[in-house]
Order: C-alpha cells, then sequence, then structure tokens
C-alpha cells in the first residue's frame, strides 16, 4: 500500500514536471535552464530581421506565417552568429519538418540530403524523431532527445533553436520542443561559427507560424521623456538627453518598484574613451524608504561601493563585469566586442526577482545578451533582490561618454519570467561501501587518493545521489561519477566507455561535462568563469532523479546546479552502480557533514529489556539516512538492534554507534545486567488460521518456581483472544501481540501473524450463456479493517470462458469445467489461495409455483433458468387444455424473480411447461377443480347440544375468507329436531336428522347433522371393516353432569361372531370410564349398542373379515391340536394297555408263584 | 417299552418346540432366535443435531474431484465447496454423509467438508476406510474390537462439531454385522451421541445379497431376520432403511398389489404392501426397543430414469411420518456416478434432486417443500409415540392389523376425501399426522369431526405458517378452541398435523 502511495506521488511529481513543462512557452525560464545559461554565461538573443518566405504567406503587421509548403525564412544576418529563436508551429499537414540555422548563402534550397550549403539543421519527424545534420550529413554521435509521441495536427509547438559560439572556439547549438531538449550539442570539429540563414523547410508538412523575439527595439529618447530620469550629477541635459564631459560622473536614476525591472537606453562612447572606460550601472540598490528622488539617495556604482546592489560594467576592452555588495566581483567576461569613441550602442539592464529567492541580472549591448546572472540563495549569501517596497534607486554612471536614454517602464512580455522549481529527491547515499583506490574511513573521508576508482556504490537504487566535501590538492584532472551504471566499479573512460550509464566530469577549471554511454550530452560550467581552486572547500553534489519515462541527471558545485539534464531519449532510468573515478585530481573526499552522537536515556540496561538509541549531530546534514550499529569487536555482551531499538541479550558493555548519512559517529558504551525476565518459549511457526488455536508457554529467564502466570494480547490490525492457560485463539485477520506476566514480569510482545482461509463464494455450475461476478468468502468477521484486494486467476478451462479480470467476471461460453484461484491481500495479512474447479453446463429451465387451482383463482408461477443467463424470451405454454388456463400476458417480464400469473377458468387438467430462451422445462398437470363451499360442521351432534357452523372453500383467499363469515345458515329439512341462531345449531331434545343450507355468496353448500343418542361411543366408527381376531376398545362419552349409573353393551347381530369382555375399572375409574373389548372371532356382520342409564347409542355395524395369514394360523393351530390329541390319546391308549398287560403279567406270575 | 415311551416323549417335545419356535414369531412371520436387544430407556438424542430436529439426509452426498472408483476415477472436479453446501443446507437438509471422499488416516476434501458442515450448521458422517466393514462380509475376519478401538481413538475428526458418526457399509449383508458390531460397540465408548450409520437393504431386494449363502427361505421372512440379526449383533441406535414404492411403475394406490414388472423387479415385490409391511415392521422395532427409525424415499426412478411427481414424493415422506418414522433420506441428492465423464452421470438423464454439476432440477424445489413442512412439524413428531394409524375414505392401503385403529382419542371422522391418518400420544396431547391419501388428487377441503368439543385444537402445516408469516402472525399454526370439527385443505399427498388437547 505504502508502496502504491509513493509510486503515485512519483507520478504525480513526474506529471506535474511534465505539465510545467507545457506550460513553458515563449520567454518563460526554467531556473534550471537559467543555470545552465549562467553556466555558459554567454548567451545572446538575435532580434531577426523579420521573416522573409519564399513559397508561405507572411503577415507583415505580425510577422506570422501561413501555408509554408517549401521552406521560409525567418530571416539572416551574418553578422549574428549567437542567436536564440522562439517560433510557434502548427501543422494542417503532419510532414517531415527542418529547421536549418547557419545556412551560408542566399539561397537556401532544400534541406534534403542533397543539400550543399553549409549550416546545421534539424529534421524533425512525423513519429517523433530527429537528425542532426551538419553540412548535409547526418552528424553521428550528436545526442538527440526526442518528444513523447508522435508530431501531431492543431498543435502549439513551441521550438527554440539556439546557437552560442564559445571562447574555445567551438559552437553550443541547442534546440528543444516544448521544452523538451532535443539536441544540446557542442561542436568543437570545425564548427560553423558564422551567422546565417535561419530557416523552416517543409518537406510535406503544412502549418502556420507565429514568431516571438523579432522585433527590433525602436529606441528613441524622444519617445520616452521620462520624467524620472535626472540629470543631476555632473552630466548636462540637453533636452531628453544627456550630455556629459567628465569622468566618474553619474548620469540619472530611476526608481522602480516591481519585482523585475528592465531598463532601456541607448550610450555613446564619448571622444576621450580610454580601455578603462566603462559605462556602469546599478541596480537593486538596497537603499530603503525612498519617497524622494533626489541625490543623497542614488547611491554610486563606484568601484569599492559599499551599499548594497548590483553593479554592472562595460569596459571599452570588452570586458564586463558583474559587482555586488561590497565588490563581490562575481562574474567577468571579456569576449564581447569593443568600443571606442564615437561608437553608440543601446543598452538593455534589467533584474528579474524569482519565488525561491534567486534574482537575475541581465545586460543586453544592441539587443544581445551580453551577461547574465542568477544570483541564488546558499549559505552565506542572500540575493539582493529582496527589497522592501518603496523604491531602489538606480544609477547609471558615466565615464566619458555620452549618454542618451530610453526610459521603459513597463515591464514587457517578453521579459516576464516565471520560474518553476523543481523538487529532487535524491537519497543521499553517504559514502562509498565499496574502495577503490582510496578508502573511506568511518567518518566517510577518503584522502590523498590518486588516480583510478575511488571508491563505488553497487547496486544502489532509482533516485540517488551522493554529496560530498571535495577540497582537491591538485590543479589539474578531472573527477568523474559514474550514475546508473550497468557495470560494478565501470571505469568512466571518456568517450571510449562503452558501458551504460551516466558520466559526469568536474575539471579543474570548473568546466563540467555530462555523458550517456560515452557520448557527450551537455556542458556546463561552474559559476560564470570560476575554476575549481586547490586546497579549497567545494561541496559537490551528483544524482539522479527519475521522472516518468525520463531521468534528470544533475550535478552541483556549492549547491548551484552546474549540469542538470533531463533524458528523454532512451533514459536510463534504473539503478545501478555509482562510481568515483579520480583523473589525477588528488585531493581528499569527505562525506561527513558532521559526526552524529549517539544518545540514549539511561547506559544501563537489564538483558532482555530494550532501549530506543537516538542521535544528535551537530553540523549540516540534510539526509535522513540513520542506522545503528553494535560494536561487536568491543563490546562483551551479545544485543541486537532492530532499528532505533537495542535489546540486551547478555550481560556485559555494548558499544554502540550511529552512521547518519555515511558519517559514523564515536561509540557509546553501555552496560547491561543480567535481569530476570519472562518470556513465550515457543512460537508458531507459520500464520495462524481464523478459528485456529495455538497454546503459548510462558516461562522465566532464571527458572524459578512460577507463582503466577497470566497471558494477554494485544490486537494490532488482527485480534484473538487468549485464556489462562496460555491458548490463543485467532478471530481476525492481521497481526497481534502477545504478552505473558510471570510473577509481575511482563516479556516482551510477540507479533503473531494470523491470516484466514478465502474461497469462492459462488462456485456452482455455471450455465452456457452467464454471466457471473466472482466473489469471494471469508469467515465473518476475519478481516481486518484494512483495504482488501482480490484477484482471481484462471487456472485450467479458459476455453470454456471470457474471463475480465478487472471485473471479476465470468462469461460461460460453451460446456465444459474451469478452474480458478482466488488470492486476497491485505497489508497486514498474507493471502490465502483456493482452488475450486467449476463446470459449465446447458442451462435448466424450472417452474416453480406449480399447484392445484380452483376456478377463479390466481396463481404465480416462476419459470426460472439459471442465474445470470440473459433472458431473450420467456413464456409458459399450454402443452395441453388451452381453455383452462389463461396466462396474462402482461405480467412477463424477462426476470428469473418475475412471476407469469395464470387464472383458472374452468375445471379440468391442465399441462403446462415453460420456455426460456427455447429451452424447455418439464411439463407439470395442474388440475383445476371447482370452487366449493363446505360447511363445517360435526356431521354428529347429541340431542340438546349446541355447536358451531361455518363455511370454508376449498381455496383459501383474505376475499374467500371474508365471504366465509358471511355465510347465511338456515335448516332445509328437520326443523323439528334442531333450530338456527345466527351460526350456532340448537339440537332438541329429540334424536333426527337436520339438513343445514349454507348461502355464501354465488355458493352453497348443505350438510346433514345427525342428532344422536347422548351416549357417543369411541373406538369405533360405523360400517368398519374388522380383522378377524382384533380386538376392539369400546369407550363412550356420557354428558358430564350426568352420572352413570349402569351401560351395558347389546349384540344387536352377530352375537356368536364376537366375544364381548366388560373391562374391570381400576382404583379411580367411575362408572363413565366403563370399557368394553370386542374379540372378532368369526367373519360376518355384527351389530351393537351401548346402553347408558337407560339411554341408547346409536346402532354400530362393522364387517369382520378374515386375512389369509390368521387363516394359515388357524389351519396350523387346528392341525397342530389334533396332532397333539392324536398324540395324547396314542400315549394314553398305549399306557393303558400297557398297564393292562402289566396287570395280565402280575396276575400271571402270582398265579404261577401261587 | 421304555423305549417306546421315550420315542414318544422325544416326538412330544419335538412337536412342542416347534410349536415354540412357530408361535414366537411376529406378525411379519419370520422365525426369529436367540435375540438379546436391550430396550434403550428413551431414544438416542443425537449430539450433532437439535434435541427436536428431524435428521433429513441427502444420499449420494457432493462428490469430490475424480469421485467414484479409483482404479478408473470419474472425471469431475470438486463439488466440495461452500456453495454447493450452502445449496444443500437451503434445501432442508441438515445431515450428509460422505462417500466418496474417505478419511483413510487423513483427507482434505474430508476436513474440508467437516470444515462447511460446521461452518453451515450442518452434521456430517464420516466415511472412513478404516471403519468401512464392506471388504469383511464373507470369509475375511473383520479387525479386531481393540484394533478398532484404538484406530478410532487416533482418529482426527473426532473433534470436529460437524462430526455425526461413522458412515459404513451402504446396504450391508448380514455377513458384514459382525465388523460392524465392533465398531458401533468401539463408537458408543468413545464418543457421546455419535451414530453408525448404514442404510439397510430394502425387502424387496434377491435373498443372496441379504444373506451371501443365499438361504432358501421366504423372501419376507428372510427380510425379517436380517433387520433383527443387525439389530442383534449390531446394537443400533438408528436403524435406516430404503423403500422405493413408485419404483414399480406397474403399483398404484388404486392397484396396489399389482405384479412387479419382471424386466425391472429381479427379487421381491416392489408393492403397496411391502411397503407397508416394511413401515410395520420398523415401527414394531421402534416401539419395543426404542430405536427411530428414517425412511429412505426416492427422489427419482432409477430404474425407469424419471423423476417421481411432487406428490408421490410427498405422499411418500408423509406417509411414512404418519407410520413415525423419525428421519427421512432421499435417495439420490447428487446423481451417482454412472461412467467416468460427468455426462454419463446424467443416465438416466435428470437424475438427482440437483444435476451431476449441482444445479437444482424441479425436484429440488419440490424436495425443498416437503423439507419445509417437516420443520413444521418435526418437534412435535420427534417427541411423539406412534399409536397406531387410520384410513378415512377409500381403504387402499393394506394395513397390518396390529398397526390399524379405528378410533384414537377424540378424532371421530376425517371427510372430503381419502384420508391416512397417523395417531400419536405427545406429551398427554392426541396428535393427528393426516395425509391426503389420494397420490394424484388434487386440493380438497378436508373435515376432521371430533366426537365432541374439545378444548384445543392446534393445526399445523407450511401453507398454514407462510400464510401466517404474510399476514404477520408469528406461530406455525392455527388454533381454535371448544371446537368439534376442524376443516384444512390437502392436495394429494400432503399432509397437516392435528395437535389435540380434549
Amino acid at each position: 500500500m505504502k508502496s502504491i502511495i509513493r509510486k503515485s506521488l512519483i507520478l504525480l511529481a513526474g506529471l506535474l514536471c511534465i505539465a510545467g513543462i507545457f506550460l513553458f512557452t515563449g520567454n518563460r525560464v526554467y531556473a534550471d535552464d537559467a543555470v545552465i545559461e549562467s553556466a555558459y554565461a554567454k548567451l545572446y538573443v538575435n532580434d531577426l530581421a523579420g521573416f522573409t518566405a519564399d513559397s508561405a504567406t507572411v503577415d507583415p503587421a505580425t510577422n506570422n506565417v501561413t501555408n509554408v509548403s517549401a521552406y521560409g525564412r525567418f530571416g539572416y544576418n551574418d553578422s549574428y552568429q549567437n542567436v536564440e529563436i522562439t517560433s510557434i508551429l502548427n501543422f494542417s499537414t503532419i510532414g517531415n519538418t527542418t529547421f536549418i540555422l547557419r545556412a551560408q548563402g542566399d539561397s537556401l534550397g532544400t534541406a534534403g540530403g542533397g543539400w550543399t550549403n553549409s549550416g546545421y539543421y534539424i529534421r524533425w519527424y512525423p513519429h517523433g524523431q530527429f537528425d542532426f545534420c551538419k553540412n548535409g550529413a547526418v552528424l553521428q554521435g550528436a545526442f538527440l532527445g526526442s518528444l513523447p509521441g508522435s508530431m501531431a495536427t492543431d498543435t502549439d509547438y513551441t521550438v527554440v533553436f539556439k546557437t552560442v559560439n564559445k571562447s574555445d572556439g567551438s559552437v553550443q547549438i541547442t534546440f528543444t520542443i516544448n521544452g523538451y531538449v532535443i539536441l544540446d550539442y557542442n561542436d568543437s570539429n570545425s564548427p560553423l561559427l558564422e551567422g546565417g540563414w535561419y530557416a523552416v523547410c517543409s518537406e510535406g508538412s503544412v502549418f502556420s507560424a507565429r514568431g516571438y523575439g523579432f522585433d527590433s527595439p525602436v529606441l528613441n529618447l524622444a519617445d520616452v521623456g521620462d520624467p524620472i530620469l535626472s540629470a543631476n550629477f555632473s552630466a548636462t541635459l540637453d533636452g531628453d538627453n544627456v550630455v556629459t564631459s567628465g569622468a566618474n560622473s553619474g548620469v540619472g536614476y530611476a526608481l522602480y518598484t516591481d519585482d523585475s525591472y528592465t531598463y532601456k537606453t541607448t550610450v555613446t562612447a564619448s571622444a576621450n574613451v580610454s580601455a578603462s572606460s566603462a559605462f556602469s550601472f546599478t541596480i537593486g540598490a538596497n537603499k530603503t524608504n525612498v519617497t524622494e528622488i533626489n541625490r543623497p539617495n542614488v547611491v554610486d556604482p563606484l568601484w569599492g561601493w559599499s551599499e548594497t546592489g548590483y553593479v554592472l560594467r562595460w569596459y571599452a576592452n570588452g570586458q564586463r563585469h558583474l559587482g555586488r555588495a561590497g565588490n563581490d566581483s562575481m562574474v567577468y567576461v571579456w569576449d564581447f566586442p569593443t568600443y571606442s569613441a564615437g561608437d553608440s550602442f543601446d543598452i538593455e539592464y534589467g533584474i528579474t526577482n524569482f519565488d525561491d529567492g534567486s534574482v537575475r541580472i541581465h545586460l543586453k549591448i544592441d539587443g544581445n545578451f551580453a551577461l547574465i546572472y542568477f544570483d541564488r540563495p546558499r549559505e552565506g549569501y542572500t540575493p539582493l533582490s529582496l527589497v522592501e517596497a518603496g523604491g531602489q534607486p538606480s544609477s547609471i554612471l558615466n565615464y566619458a561618454l555620452v549618454l542618451t536614454h530610453s526610459m521603459d517602464g513597463q515591464i514587457t512580455n517578453d521579459e516576464k519570467t516565471e520560474l518553476q522549481t523543481l523538487t529532487l529527491t535524491s537519497t543521499d547515499l553517504g559514502a562509498p561501501i565499496s574502495g577503490g583506490a582510496g578508502i573511506f574511513d568511518k567518518n566517510g573521508s577518503v584522502s590523498n587518493f590518486g588516480g583510478g576508482i575511488v571508491g563505488a556504490y553497487p547496486n544502489v537504487p532509482e533516485n540517488s545521489s551522493i554529496k560530498m566535501k571535495a577540497n582537491f590538492t591538485a590543479t589539474a584532472g578531472n573527477l568523474v561519477f559514474t550514475l546508473a551504471s550497468q557495470g560494478t566499479l565501470d571505469t568512466p573512460w571518456g568517450a571510449g566507455w562503452t558501458r551504460r550509464g551516466y558520466q559526469i566530469y568536474y575539471y579543474a577549471n570548473g568546466q563540467t561535462i555530462l555523458y550517456k554511454n560515452g557520448e557527450h550530452i551537455c556542458e556546463g560550467w561552474a559559476i560564470g568563469g570560476y575554476s575549481i581552486s586547490p586546497n579549497t572547500d567545494y561541496t559537490l553534489e551528483v544524482g539522479s532523479v527519475n521522472i516518468d519515462g525520463a531521468i534528470r541527471v544533475y550535478a552541483k558545485i556549492d549547491d548551484i546546479y552546474i549540469i542538470n539534464y533531463l533524458d528523454y531519449d532512451d533514459a536510463l532510468v534504473g539503478g545501478g552502480t555509482m562510481s568515483i573515478y579520480s583523473g589525477g585530481f588528488a585531493g581528499k573526499l569527505d562525506m561527513a557533514f558532521g559526526k552524529p552522537e549517539v544518545y540514549v536515556e539511561s547506559t544501563q540496561i537489564d538483558t532482555n529489556d530494550e532501549i530506543t538509541l537516538g542521535y544528535t549531530l551537530d553540523g549540516q546534514s540534510d539526509g535522513d539516512s540513520v542506522q545503528y550499529f553494535i560494536d561487536n569487536a568491543t563490546s562483551t555482551a551479545q544485543a541486537e538492534i532492530d532499528g532505533s531499538t537495542l535489546r540486551a541479550l547478555s550481560a556485559g558493555t555494548i558499544d554502540v554507534y550511529v552512521c547518519v548519512n555515511g558519517v559514523y559517529s564515536d561509540n557509546l558504551t553501555l552496560t547491561a545486567e543480567e535481569g530476570e525476565y519472562s518470556y513465550i518459549a515457543n512460537l508458531p511457526t507459520s500464520p495462524l488460521l481464523v478459528g485456529d488455536s495455538f497454546t503459548f508457554e510462558g516461562a522465566l529467564s532464571s527458572g524459578e518456581i512460577v507463582d503466577s502466570i497470566s497471558y494477554s494480547v494485544e490486537a494490532i490490525t488482527g485480534n484473538a483472544t487468549i485464556d489462562d492457560n496460555g491458548t490463543l485463539t485467532a478471530t481476525r485477520a492481521g497481526t497481534v501481540r502477545v504478552y505473558v506476566t510471570i510473577n509481575g514480569l511482563k516479556s516482551e510482545g510477540y507479533l503473531i501473524s494470523i491470516t484466514t482461509k478465502v474461497e469462492v463464494a459462488n462456485a456452482t455450475a455455471m450455465a452456457v450463456g452467464e454471466v457471473r461476478k466472482l466473489s469471494y468468502w471469508t469467515p465473518e468477521n476475519s478481516l481486518p479493517d484494512e483495504e482488501i484486494t482480490e484477484s482471481y486467476e484462471i487456472i485450467d478451462g479458459e476455453q470454456y470462458i471470457t474471463f475480465n479480470p478487472l471485473t471479476s467476471e465470468i462469461t460461460a461460453n460453451s460446456i465444459g469445467v474451469f478452474t480458478l484461484r482466488v488470492t486476497i491481500t491485505g497489508e497486514s495479512f498474507s493471502a490465502v489461495s483456493a482452488i475450486v474447479s467449476i463446470p459449465i453446463e446447458a442451462p435448466i429451465v424450472t417452474l416453480q409455483g406449480v399447484e392445484d387451482m380452483y376456478v377463479g383463482q390466481t396463481l404465480e408461477l416462476y419459470p426460472k433458468i439459471n442465474d445470470g443467463v440473459d433472458i431473450t424470451s420467456k413464456n409458459i405454454v399450454i402443452v395441453s387444455g388451452e381453455d383452462i388456463l389463461d396466462i396474462d400476458e402482461e405480467s412477463i417480464v424477462f426476470d428469473n424473480d418475475q412471476p407469469i400469473k395464470v387464472t383458472a377458468l374452468k375445471s379440468g387438467t391442465v399441462r403446462i411447461k415453460a420456455v426460456i430462451n427455447g429451452i424447455e422445462s418439464k411439463e407439470f398437470d395442474v388440475v383445476v377443480s371447482p370452487l366449493q363451499a363446505t360447511i363445517i360442521v360435526n356431521n354428529n351432534m347429541i340431542a340438546g347440544s349446541t355447536q358451531n357452523l361455518s363455511v370454508m372453500f376449498n381455496f383459501q383467499s383474505d376475499e374467500l375468507d371474508q365471504l366465509a363469515k358471511n355465510a347465511v345458515f338456515t335448516i332445509t329439512s328437520g326443523q323439528e329436531y334442531a333450530r338456527i341462531e345466527g351460526n350456532t345449531l340448537i339440537a332438541n331434545d329429540e334424536v333426527g336428522s337436520v339438513t343445514i343450507q349454507a348461502t355464501v355468496g354465488d355458493y352453497s353448500a348443505s350438510a346433514t347433522v345427525n342428532i344422536t343418542s347422548a351416549v357417543i361411543v369411541a373406538g369405533i366408527t360405523n360400517n368398519q371393516e374388522v380383522v378377524l381376531d382384533s380386538k376392539i376398545r369400546i369407550s363412550f362419552l356420557f354428558p358430564e353432569e350426568s352420572e352413570v349409573e349402569s351401560v351395558e353393551l347389546v349384540i344387536l347381530e352377530g352375537k356368536s361372531r364376537v366375544k364381548v369382555e366388560r373391562l374391570p375399572l381400576e382404583e379411580d375409574e367411575l362408572a363413565s370410564d366403563q370399557q368394553f373389548l370386542i374379540s372378532a372371532l368369526d367373519s360376518g356382520r355384527v351389530r351393537f349398542k351401548l346402553v347408558v342409564n337407560g339411554i341408547s347409542s346409536e346402532v354400530f355395524e362393522f364387517n369382520i373379515y378374515e386375512n389369509t395369514s390368521t387363516l394359515y394360523l388357524y389351519v396350523l393351530l387346528i392341525a397342530f391340536s389334533l396332532l397333539v390329541v392324536i398324540l395324547l390319546t396314542v400315549f394314553i391308549t398305549t399306557i393303558i394297555l400297557s398297564k393292562k398287560k402289566n396287570k395280565k403279567l402280575a396276575k400271571e406270575a402270582s398265579e404261577d408263584k401261587q | 417299552m421304555t423305549k417306546i415311551k421315550r420315542c414318544y416323549y422325544l416326538i412330544l417335545m419335538a412337536v412342542l418346540c416347534l410349536s415354540f419356535a412357530l408361535f414366537p414369531c411376529s406378525s411379519n412371520g419370520a422365525t426369529l432366535q436367540g435375540l438379546n436387544i436391550a430396550r434403550r430407556d428413551k431414544q438416542i438424542t443425537y449430539d450433532f443435531l437439535d434435541e427436536n430436529e428431524m435428521p433429513i439426509l441427502g444420499y449420494v452426498g457432493i462428490p469430490n474431484a475424480n469421485a467414484g472408483d479409483a482404479g478408473n476415477p470419474a472425471q469431475n472436479p470438486s463439488f466440495i465447496n461452500r456453495s454447493n453446501f450452502q445449496r444443500y443446507k437451503d434445501a432442508g437438509f441438515n445431515i450428509l454423509s460422505g462417500l466418496y471422499e474417505r478419511a483413510t488416516l487423513y483427507d482434505p476434501d474430508v476436513h474440508k467438508a467437516l470444515t462447511l458442515a460446521e461452518d453451515l450448521g450442518l452434521a456430517y458422517f464420516v466415511n472412513d476406510t478404516l471403519f468401512k466393514c464392506e471388504s469383511y462380509a464373507g470369509a475375511v475376519e473383520s479387525p479386531s474390537e481393540e484394533s478398532y478401538s484404538e484406530t478410532l481413538k487416533n482418529a482426527w475428526y473426532l473433534d470436529y462439531d460437524a462430526f455425526a458418526g461413522l458412515a459404513v457399509k451402504d446396504e450391508p449383508s448380514a455377513q458384514d454385522f459382525d465388523g460392524m458390531a465392533k465398531v458401533n460397540k468401539v463408537l458408543k465408548e468413545q464418543t457421546d451421541g455419535k451414530i453408525l450409520y448404514t442404510n439397510l437393504f430394502p425387502s424387496y431386494v434377491e435373498t443372496y445379497r441379504l444373506y451371501l449363502d443365499q438361504t432358501p427361505i421366504d423372501p419376507w421372512d428372510a427380510y425379517v431376520q436380517y433387520v433383527y440379526e443387525f439389530l442383534n449383533k449390531v446394537q443400533p441406535d438408528v436403524i435406516a432403511y430404503d423403500y422405493y414404492v413408485f419404483m414399480n411403475i406397474d403399483s398404484t394406490l388404486e392397484n396396489p398389489l399389482a405384479s412387479s414388472n419382471p424386466v425391472d423387479i429381479v427379487a421381491g415385490e416392489v408393492n403397496l404392501q411391502e411397503y407397508i409391511k416394511s413401515l410395520s415392521l420398523f415401527r414394531k422395532i421402534s416401539l419395543d426397543y426404542n430405536i427411530p427409525y428414517w425412511v429412505t424415499v426416492a427422489s427419482y426412478n432409477h430404474r425407469h430414469g424419471e423423476l417421481f411427481t411432487a406428490k408421490q414424493t410427498a405422499w411418500t415422506v408423509n406417509t411414512s411420518l404418519a407410520y413415525g418414522a423419525k428421519g427421512i433420506q432421499y435417495y439420490t441428492y447428487w446423481p451417482s456416478i454412472d461412467g467416468t465423464t460427468m455426462e454419463s452421470w446424467q443416465v438416466p438423464s435428470r437424475a438427482g434432486i440437483v444435476s451431476a454439476n449441482g444445479t437444482p432440477h424441479d425436484t429440488y424445489y419440490q424436495v425443498k417443500k416437503i423439507n419445509e413442512n417437516i420443520k413444521i412439524v418435526d418437534e412435535i413428531l420427534m417427541n411423539s409415540t406412534s399409536k397406531g394409524v387410520i384410513q378415512f375414505g377409500k381403504q387402499t392401503l393394506p394395513l397390518v392389523a396390529e398397526d390399524t385403529l379405528y378410533g384414537y382419542g377424540l378424532l371421530g371422522n376425517v371427510t372430503g376425501g381419502d384420508a391416512f391418518v397417523g395417531c400419536f400420544d405427545y406429551n398427554g396431547k392426541d396428535v393427528y399426522y393426516i395425509v391426503n391419501n389420494s397420490v394424484n388428487a388434487g386440493r380438497s377441503t378436508f373435515k376432521a369431526d371430533f366426537l365432541t368439543n374439545v378444548s384445543n385444537v392446534k393445526l399445523y402445516n407450511l401453507d398454514i405458517a407462510q400464510y401466517n408469516e404474510e399476514h404477520g402472525i408469528d406461530q406455525d399454526f392455527l388454533e381454535y378452541n371448544d371446537i368439534s370439527s376442524v376443516g384444512f385443505n390437502l392436495s394429494g399427498g400432503d399432509a397437516i398435523l392435528l395437535e389435540v388437547t380434549r
């Protein structure tokens, strides 16, 4: 999450930068570009003499050109060697477009490859690429940037082309479009120093162009006549002209109150001019509270001038000088035309304040910049632009010249400048961690390094910088820094270097050069004209900042940008090796800007206790790289550090030190003493799952007996409960911290991670055509209160579906099975995945809500197809019985949840089915019955009793229920046996039958009520079928208020077929509880009645029948009985015969004895 | 002579023994010897369900990936996921049995199924190959009781709240009972309220499948003996069986004893008489030993590949409940695997309550409605004792005399259509579970007449509960006081419950 925020901020910053670049039009000045200008210190803008169009239309009033079809010349002047031209192009047809500069000769010809004229040109191709040519040939090795994107129509392109003849004889050519640096090239190989044509040529493009900066200033003293110029020094005033005759004479002054001010005048060198004669101008003299223009308030721009303010001088020998209050000489420039007596020049000088506190001073001579200086806030210096309102006097000092002047009190648009500040967010890397030729000491310093690698930072991330104090002993050589190098410890050999990366060269003469991949792409100078002096402290800084699609590489000296280059062309945005190389530039590099000290509240600590380390830092430090260390070489105790938290692990001394921005402190010694502590002896090895439990075991370091132990848990992003036994049960994903307290000693907190299970929530089968948005399921309340991201991955079966990962929507296309995985992640817990396979099948149509109906009833039927299937047609089809059912067409809505209403028209059976998208459901039979009313009444009632009557329809609805309540009951027959009062039937004492009729709206019903004896027989219904050998238990009811005196069960018919038993009464039973048991002995009809107190009950009749199994048993029993009888008969007969035989034998024996 | 006398004594003893052997048989006609079945003080209370909740189970359960034969597995993805379990629960089921996923040592599918069941409040029978019992039928001796005991102690799934017990062999033969007896013994010893779950064969199965040795006795007697042998040996706390009464398409309520189509039925008859005899058999066991019985009804005709009508399914469920069943099972919830591709599972087409991919069929919504009706009345039925059944109107069901009542309590008559009434004692109150006994009938207005005014009648069913809910009444019944008759509407196969205070 943090990463996302960080990236977003970087992206936003990048967008702001790009937006800022696009805002740059006309003469807007970037602070960074301004730095480069100040570094060159010799940039000139030539007011070209109007526009000449060869095959285009030019508006003479505006110099705007339209319908360019071949080329157009923006003018020429051979003497104008250094120009900055701004034009705005707007294409109606896109084609190759070429910008020519310094073309020689009157005829430009074409800018193609056959072009033989001398000159430079840049060809802009529609797809956004550029060629840079010199004398008709592509100049290999020249670096060309690129625009983001192709050439577009109806778009303003602000093109700035700038050439500078440099003092070393080379030509610097700069070309930008909409602020993007396309070319920044130094031509030192037979450079084309002369001026010439500037032209914009079309090779197929059609565009209009507007020019900026082509109007020549008209300097007419009479036109101005500004009264605030006063020749009240030694000069004399002739009309608006000031005439001086002597040296060192002030000629006048003016007040200005705006942040920006430009003064234009014309000066003529007097006859007695000498080599040391100079025009001098002061500006920004900080004379406050000036309310009146008079001599005492004017500051003389004399050498040695002690007032605040800037002074500009132009000497006759061509030297120009910018000084600041206190004789602070800042810039000398020599190589500009000299002047001699009688020479006359247009002079312009001005001041521009910027929002960051910078101030720009410029001097123009004949429209060309003679000097530009950006005075930036830095330590010890405050730019003199910070003035109070009320005005600052400016004076002109004349050294033997005749001055004519013109006043321009307006701030022109051309000069209106705007500063845009670029925030560089490089991280200071501190001291290198790999040594080379030099060895960085603990304080981040290296001394006496010779040639070769001084140090290196392998694997540095993006947006890194290094900053150091440098003090060189040598007066020659260079110090080279490589950035974003793709090799380790690369040797940054100039143009021969073949590694990818940037190199920044600091030369002893103050020059800096930026190379990319061995190609020279940008050059700068230290504060205009300065060299790097030996034995002088400088602050050097190099670094890079990634911007979306580009990289800004920069170099600073004393916090002033010397190189500040935005590389859009195949920018090397990655990190890599950053190394420092010395090209014979011996000296000392010191990464230290102050030496920190470790700070702790107490140097005494118990083992296993924690203490927070801090640091104090004297001197300069703007980095944020802080790291604490334990000096294990000198410590006697064991300890560990987590960030700024030190934990003593054993007794002894602990030496700690801190490194801040690569600078190390001295050791601070802590004393650790053994202390008793509690701790948790076991920790889970993997995150716990919500719902899982884990039992922690607390222990004492001393191993002593534990008197009391308790556990606690602290919810962080997750949550859990813990019981007295240390059993933690995870209840929410995230992290918690667990503590044990033993004998009052609370342990450190142990961070426990909890995760949760996740499943695809709607993993049921899909139907072809169904669109389903996937969702996930986790146990209730198991997620922490943080942003949860879910993602689905198709593992298998992609061919059956279409999956939109952005919406998590699956569209089922064909029958098959696909497998997917869901992953959820939060900031504080790990993702847990589950895999599930989901089959796709043909859609099924069902019809719900079908039930039997009654005529007039309306039923809501729900034809349904699989959820998610787009319903294109839907209906209920009557297969048979069309005239029975009416389908309400208006109720058909193509939605699964909307029913179709059907109404039963008449009775019968109708067969229906649902059809959705042409797919049929199964068929259903619906039985439609006539709507009938039924009287709810007990058809049997006891004489003399009453009962309520009500009517019920065989279909219930609120309307019918209400109708039933209004039923009117009448007796249609048997009025002598009962009467009706309201809805109560009151029986007389006589036994008989009553027919009741109910009238309910259009319906009627009748019922017959038998008024029976007061004796009610229970346990049997009339005309019942009774199985042979079964038993019927008969009880009876008699009015409760009547005492039962006698009760008899009388068999009227079939007495032989049954056996009647009077069951004995239990102790607490009364005569009214008497029951009879009728056993069915033989098949046939039986009739009986019960007589209580002489009152007969209804006569009951039942039929006894036998079933085959019972018959079988009887047959078996009879057979068995016969068998037993036979056997017994045989047995007894045998015994009798035996006894007789024995008697006979005994008698015979007796007779024998006898 | 002595020899002759002894001979007579021997003959007499033989005759007596024969008679004793014949007479103790139940009305179901089987010969049973040496029964040692303890009567439970009370019926089991499952620790995995609410005390008053009736078990409702869908068999076949939700398949894991590549389910079926390990040697030739089906090519299917895993369906064990939250959505399918949620759908199962939404249909009113509260117990699920593992089938293809087996918990030998450890199995991630079983773990996931237990976890999902636990999350959703479902109970789950673990199918563990170590307790399968099926491989021991025949010659191979089952593991020892000690071995089972040790295995169960180390079982990893015991601590899951959803663990309801062990699903051992489905439709076991009598030879499997020894192994099951050991498993059930150690299960009872080591757990409380967990059960051994198996589903017994229906009575119409071939006799050789009941007894591998093809005991040559009457099929029905063989079945009764098979059931009692299960009771005697395994000592179960729950007994479950199936009987797919409408599977024989020739058998109708109008022609209940129609012969089976010989092509379809290879063993005993599938007809209403045996359907009732089976209910009667298990009702008797339930009353004799206080053991609840669960009835499995068919959700589709797997012999003919046709879905039953909603009325047929409702009638089967409700007649079972009227007879005193204390649990309902459906076969099948998920189509059983038939081949290696999911397409082949669809044979016969559209089998099961859901499709091979888990998509609901029409049956799903029908079963859901039936189950919702059960939930309206299950608290009463689970706490009631069956007293018998009564038929009013056409006497279409060949009832067993032992179960048949001609009156119960003050209920005098039910008119308006053919009614099948289960009579119960509910803590001193009379409860009547009244089923519209005409399977194909449309809705009729029924009327229950009492012999005299009763002080309070509560009328329960799903329509009433929904009607009440629509009218903002927070109760599942309509209540009447001091009334002599009550009217209600019923479609074929549907049922209402009357709770009567005299």
